[in-house]
């Protein structure tokens, strides 16, 4: 195409029918229905196309990196990005409306701005006023609608027939809203082209304010006109409906007044009579039968079967959290499991923190005796002490060995029972820590009392002992804490007095510490508070005592049958107790090679005969008593429950392990010896069968300890990134990392082009600022020009006059 | 004895005030008052009286005789001065020097025949101390001339070697290092022997003189010389140490003393008479305990030592034991090569090595000693299984030194590593059936080929043994030794263990370690019930019913009360 701009311009308007004659006659029909076609919002994109096309930089171009292969690549090698001219052009309008607005309310105290629609609108009339007003608050709300296809949405109360309700949803052809129809065929059939600007004229009749803009209105105004119309209809009858409603409601209320305005019948309140004793005696009938517990099915008495499996039940129970103690699976407070690993963290090399609070432990239940004790108990209420009530709770053991210098021995338990059910923790306050020191004090009195010579009247002493130690057994269940620590105390107590007299610090009474322990407390437990101190005690005594008298075997003989008893669920081995047979077998049985050990005399004689029922119970007392150490009749016993306790440690623990021939061969050698020293020890020869029975039985191959799991190789292959690009910055691994430098990236994006907009601002406003100074020059200017003016032409008037006057005077003269 | 204390002090006073030679008699009259013997009577408490006389005698005596030193009367006349001054002062001056002598004679007869122990015989030593300084002013040859009373110093030196305290033993020797424990002695070293240079100097050399004379006796029947010697020398103070700080205890000494190359010579000669002579079992110990800190540093050649820590190591037991470290430091400092040493530091490997306390030094010697990476690999898993063995009967304290110990070793020595893991006897679902065969047959034809009684650590079999002891250790009965033990059934991973962590831990310890523990979780009771603790004692039991008995749960049955 040539020619000028101008000339391209014109014949380009032309090409799309912008130009020319608008009505040509000849084709009328065509015209019209093209001219319906056009909407204006095509015709003003087919003009600002135009524009664009013309304007060559309206238009931000960037290269086109997409589409390369198409065919038109000439035209599309350049994609628009924006109109640069355009968005200044929008810019400086928002400026200048918000410059404007601001000059406004400048000087002006408040910032009340009337937005309200058509306020100051002079040529709508009030009703059309509000109409607007309503519809434009209904097309706000519209807009905020969640869901256009919401059903439930709906707030159509009256099920209205009209469509119109669901507002916004309407349905179309072409773009065109069905709902218009009508319309459309009675512009289609007669109307001649052009269409009355307003819609309401045909409905409303009056108000035709035609004076405001006569623009033309789109079809979406109009639809959305039309809707709005509808829905405030529908809006007036609801507020019909309810008005009447509300009418109905005030009715409803009124009525009662109303009624009892009729009713002319008053009740009289009745004075308060005195209530007659047949009345009161029926209220308080009536009370304590409504007091009364209904009868209820009482709870049935459980069979024998039922109350023993409820036992095995709860045993099973108790076992099952046994065998999780003795396998380590610690539960503490925080309810997480601890394994064995944890037991030892930093045990070898430093000391433990502590630092956790003490668990409480708290039941102010009371302690319940079996039922015999009570028995006991009552039938002894008639001997002497049953003023006992008297009796103030030790809190030493001196204390409570000044009351019992009173008694007999055999009162003792008694005595102490009464204690204990007089500082019951429900009767008072404080009896609780009185009953826990007692529970030590007990403890404490059955050491003391063991510890005496007790021989000459041990059959009184048994049942005395054996009743406390129950008793003992029962306060621990309640009196666990104070009984644990009298228990560590006393540890700490036979260590350091073994520690500096050796086998003279000991005592009986510690003996039988360490069997009470093992019945009260929980000695499987792979590490117990109390059990772990008193088998590594017990094991010290066994492994440091020197055996040069028959009773110093005897208390290692007693040791390891207690060890025995504490390991006999959970089997543990203990060294020291191989080191205590080995040694007190060879020495008794006289086959030590050691010629060092002043011991040999210990030896049993040569010719010692065995009998079958020979005793192999030792008697405690006997073990701290000053007798001769040559007493044959003990030795024997010694030797034989010596072999009675390492058959025990045989059978339940050695022989699971797998070094059980290398821990028994010192023993083998020694019974094979003594077999042949002494040809009547049965038991000997007995017990070496066994090692040499099981010994076969045990699989004894090379050990494969490191038999793990082969151990995955951790792959470090690279990892692979898909469109890398070296110039992104954001191939950052750290997540944290590239998030803050996105951030302030983008801040540092946002800060630019809000500099940017404020700079645009001052300039705008210093134009602006300029462009009035020189306005208000101008007037000013004009304004004295204007006075100048006026008085100069006044002058020339007056001056004229004058002198036309005094031509007037000297013609006249 | 018929002196009162006033006459004394009289008699005292007219000599040192006045140098009146008719006073002189007096010193004569003093010294007879003074017993040369210890008075039979002696008694620990009631003799308070006589034993002040005595002192008193002594410390008045003592200022007479200083005096008599200032006058100048007791110095040696040179013959010049004897030609000048005449025979009666000659005669004058060696009376007095006469009287001194035996002044001098009965204060060494209080230590050395007092039995019991007094604050008499401390004082006197301290007299005799004084005058020692006195004499090395007043009897240079010429005024400050360096000079030091050495024959004044032997007689105290034989006199405390032949003081004996009666009584209790302990009072002699102390029972637990055999060392000497006279209070004379230990006086002398903590007052005179330890800070003074010139003491030192002049015992070594007197002691060394004296017992080549025949004063000193090594070879006495109880070794009480030597238990002295030891006591005496058994300290860090010497003058050739290196940080120790020493005066001088006369005002000029010779300039011998400086010589701490001569006074090694001397120590050493000391030691090697001593050593060569009567020593007890205790004080054996003692020496051997010190031997490489306190001993050998003090030797021009140690090698001397050579043959005693021989002979000792050679003895076996806890003296081999103590020997090792004195040997230790002669093979790294002196070259000594030992032959056999390796099989004799195994045949030192005894039951009792696990109880005695000894061990965590020899477990340190032998970390050194096996930690040669070119020891062959029998000789270490022979070390290896012996230990192993021996934990089996071994108190906790030593079995937590044992499992690291062999944990090392085995890092140090992967190769040993089959004894722990043996990979031919793992069985594998995946093996076929001939293989599987071949395996049972394997496991069942096994037989542990360790002969513990082997003494020749390379010929013992521990090689093709394997370790079960560790294994069995891990069902130990303490918690924190059976999860140490456990290390062997886990991966590898560290690198090595600290031994040093590990070496000094004994009951006491372990205790006190169970004992800091606090109670955070209350312990767990038994739900289990005894009827009984014991069983009943046959004198009860008649009275119960048989059957009765029978059905009780009795906790111990084999004890009765």
């Amino acid at each position: 195409m040539a020619g000028s701009q101008l000339k391209k311009l014109k014949a380009t308007l032309k090409e799309h029918g912008l130009t020319g004659q608008a009505n040509v006659k000849k084709n009328l029909k065509n015209t019209k229905r093209k001219a319906r076609d056009y909407d204006r919002e095509e015709k003003n994109k087919v003009i600002s196309k135009i524009r664009e096309q013309f304007n060559p930089f309206e238009v931000k171009t960037a290269k086109n990196k997409r589409d390369i292969d198409t065919r038109a690549s000439a035209s599309k090698d350049r994609v628009a990005v924006g109109k640069p001219g355009i968005s200044k052009q929008i810019g400086e309008q928002q400026r200048l409306q918000a410059y404007e607005a601001r000059k406004l309310l400048k000087n002006r105290r408040g910032g009340v701005v009337d937005r309200r629609f058509g306020e100051r609108d002079k040529n709508m009339t009030e009703e059309e006023k509000m109409l607007e007003r309503f519809t434009r608050e209904r097309q706000s709300q519209s807009k905020n609608k969640k869901s256009l296809y919401n059903l439930e949405d709906d707030e159509d109360v009256y099920g209205d027939d009209n469509g119109a309700d669901n507002f916004g949803m309407t349905l179309t052809h072409g773009g065109v809203a069905l709902a218009a129809d009508d319309e459309f065929d009675d512009a289609a059939d007669g109307f001649s082209g052009k269409r009355s600007a307003t819609y309401g004229d045909d409905e409303d009749g009056s108000a035709l304010g035609n004076s405001g803009p006569a623009r033309k209105k789109t079809k979406a105004e109009v639809m959305k006109e039309v809707i709005a119309k509808s829905k405030f209809y529908k809006q007036e009858r609801q507020k019909t409906q309810a008005a009447l409603e509300d009418k109905i409601d005030d009715l409803d209320e009124d009525f009662d007044d109303i009624m009892s305005a009729l009713m002319p019948t008053q009740t009289k309140p009745k004075a308060i009579q005195p209530k007659s004793d047949v009345d009161i005696s029926y209220d308080t009938k009536f009370r304590e039968l409504n007091a009364d517990q209904r009868a209820v099915p009482a709870d049935r008495t459980k069979t024998e079967e039922e109350l023993k499996k409820e036992a095995d039940e709860k045993k099973q129970k108790l076992e099952q959290q046994r065998l999780d103690r003795m396998k380590g699976m610690v539960e503490d407070e925080e309810g997480e499991e601890r394994g064995v690993e944890d037991l030892d963290d930093g045990f070898w090399s430093g000391n433990d923190e502590e630092d956790e609070e003490e668990r409480m432990a708290d039941s102010d239940d009371d302690i319940k005796f079996d039922q015999d004790d009570e028995g006991a108990d009552s039938d002894s209420g008639r001997r002497p002490f049953a003023k006992i009530a008297a009796i103030p709770c030790p809190a030493t053991h001196d204390e409570l060995l000044s009351i019992l210098e009173k008694y007999s021995l055999g009162d003792h338990p008694k005595v102490i029972r009464k204690i204990v059910k007089t500082y019951q923790p429900k009767l008072a306050e404080g009896n609780k820590e009185k009953l826990g020191k007692l529970t030590a004090i007990v403890l404490r009195h059955i050491m003391f009392i063991t510890s005496q010579d007790y021989e000459s009247f041990i059959g009184d002493f048994e049942p005395v002992i054996n009743a406390l130690i129950s008793l003992l057994k029962t306060l621990s269940e309640k009196y666990n804490r104070d009984l644990s620590e009298e228990c560590r105390t006393i540890i700490t107590e036979i260590q350091d007095r073994f520690r500096k007299h050796h086998y003279a610090g000991l005592q009986l009474g510690d003996v039988v510490f360490f069997i009470i322990v093992g019945t009260i407390f929980s000695t499987s437990d792979l590490y117990h508070l109390v059990a772990t101190p008193s088998i590594l005690l017990m094991a010290e005594i066994l492994e440091q005592l020197r055996y040069n008298t028959t009773q110093k075997i005897a208390l290692g003989a007693v040791l390891a049958q207690i060890c025995l008893k504490y390991q006999r669920l959970s089997k543990r081995y203990i060294p020291e107790m191989l080191y205590f047979f080995e040694k007190a077998l060879s020495i008794l049985l006289g086959s030590s090679s050691d010629k060092a050990t002043d011991a040999n005399d210990l030896a049993l004689a040569k010719n010692t005969k065995f009998e079958k029922d020979d005793s192999a119970v030792l008697k405690l007392h006997q073990l701290f008593n000053k007798r001769d150490s040559k007493d044959e009749e003990f030795k024997k016993t010694v030797t034989l429950n010596i072999l009675t306790s390492l058959d025990i440690a045989i059978s339940s623990t050695w022989k699971d392990l797998s070094a059980f021939p290398e821990i028994s061969s010192p023993i083998e050698i020694i019974l094979l010896e003594s077999t042949k020293q002494f040809p009547t020890l049965s038991r000997a020869t007995e017990l070496y069968d066994k090692i040499a029975r099981l010994s076969k039985f045990i699989d004894h191959t090379p050990l494969s300890l490191q038999n793990h799991k082969p151990l995955a190789i951790p792959s470090h292959a690279p990892k692979f990134e898909e469109n890398f690009n070296p110039d992104k910055k954001s191939y950052d691994p750290d997540v944290t990392r590239n998030e803050i430098n996105k951030m302030k990236a983008q801040i540092k994006k946002e800060r630019k082009f809000t500099m940017k907009e404020l700079r645009k601002d001052t300039r705008f406003e210093a134009r602006q600022r300029i462009d009035e100074k020189k306005k208000e020059a101008a007037e000013y200017h004009s304004k004295m020009a204007h006075i100048y003016n006026t008085i100069s032409t006044e002058e020339g008037a007056e001056k004229n006059k004058y002198e036309r006057e005094k031509k007037l005077r000297s013609s006249k003269k | 004895m018929s002196l009162s204390i006033d006459e004394v002090k009289a008699l005292a006073k007219k000599v040192t005030t006045s140098s009146e030679r008719a006073h002189y008699n007096g010193i004569v009259k003093l010294l007879a008052e003074f017993p040369a013997q210890p008075l039979p009577d002696v008694d620990e408490h009631g003799d308070s009286d006589r034993e002040q006389h005595l002192r008193f005698l002594a410390v008045a005596l003592f200022q007479v005789f200083k005096k008599l030193f200032a006058r100048g009367e007791l110095a040696p006349l040179s013959a010049k001065k004897q030609q000048a001054a005449g025979p009666a002062v000659v005669k004058f001056n060696q009376w007095c020097r006469k009287l001194y002598a035996s002044f001098k004679t009965k204060l060494l007869a209080v230590l050395a025949l007092y039995t019991q122990e007094t604050s008499l015989a401390l004082d006197c030593l301290d007299l005799y101390m004084q005058l020692l300084e006195q004499e090395s002013v007043h009897f240079a040859s010429r005024k400050d001339a360096p000079f030091f009373p050495n024959k004044t110093l032997a007689a105290l030196i034989a006199a405390l070697w032949q003081s004996r305290m009666d009584g209790d033993a302990s009072q002699e020797v102390d029972q637990a290092s055999g060392e000497s424990a006279n209070f004379l002695l230990l006086e002398f070293r903590d007052k005179y022997y330890k800070p003074f240079v010139d003491v030192q100097y002049y015992t070594q050399a007197e002691l060394a003189e004296l017992v080549v004379a025949g004063t000193v006796r090594t070879d006495d029947a109880d070794g009480i010389a030597a238990a002295k010697w030891v006591a005496l020398t058994n300290h860090d103070n010497h003058i050739d140490s290196p940080d120790a700080e020493l005066e001088v205890f006369v005002s000029n000494p010779p300039q011998a003393i400086e010589n701490e190359s001569k006074f090694k010579g001397l120590l050493e000669r000391n030691w090697c008479t001593f050593l060569n002579g009567t020593i007890s079992p205790q004080l054996y110990k003692t020496i051997l305990t010190v031997l490489h800190k306190r001993i050998i540093p003090h030797f021009h050649t140690p090698t001397k030592l050579m043959d005693f820590l021989t002979d000792s190591y050679n003895q076996g037991g806890i003296v081999a034991i103590l020997a090792l470290n004195g040997l230790f430091e002669l093979m790294v400092k002196n070259n000594l090569e030992y032959p056999n040493f390796y099989p004799k530091l195994y045949q030192l490997i005894t039951p009792e090595l696990m109880h005695v306390k000894y061990r965590p030094r020899f477990f340190r010697l032998m970390d050194i000693f096996l930690a040669s990476t070119h020891l062959s690999v029998h000789l270490v898993a022979s070390f290896i299984k012996r230990l192993a063995r021996l934990s089996l009967s071994a108190p906790p304290s030593a079995i937590v030194i044992v499992i690291p110990f062999i944990y090392n070793m085995l890092k140090k020595h992967p190769n040993c590593m089959i004894m722990i893991h043996n990979p031919k006897y793992i069985s594998d679902p995946f093996q076929t059936p001939e293989q599987q065969a071949q395996l049972k047959a394997a496991r069942a034809s096994y037989a542990d080929p360790f002969n513990m009684d082997e003494a020749d650590p390379e010929n013992t079999g521990a090689f093709g043994s394997s370790l079960w002891e560790m294994d069995s250790l891990m069902q130990h009965y303490h918690p924190n030794v059976a999860s140490l033990a456990k290390v062997f059934s886990q991966p590898f991973k560290k690198m090595s263990y600290n031994m040093e962590d590990f070496l000094d831990w004994g009951y006491d310890s372990l205790l006190a370690a169970e004992a800091s523990r606090r109670l955070k979780v209350l312990p767990v009771l038994e739900y289990e019930t005894f009827d009984q603790v014991v069983a009943d004692t046959p004198e009860n039991k008649t009275s119960d019913d048989s059957e009765d008995a029978a059905g009780r749960a009795v906790y111990l049955p084999n004890i009765t009360w």
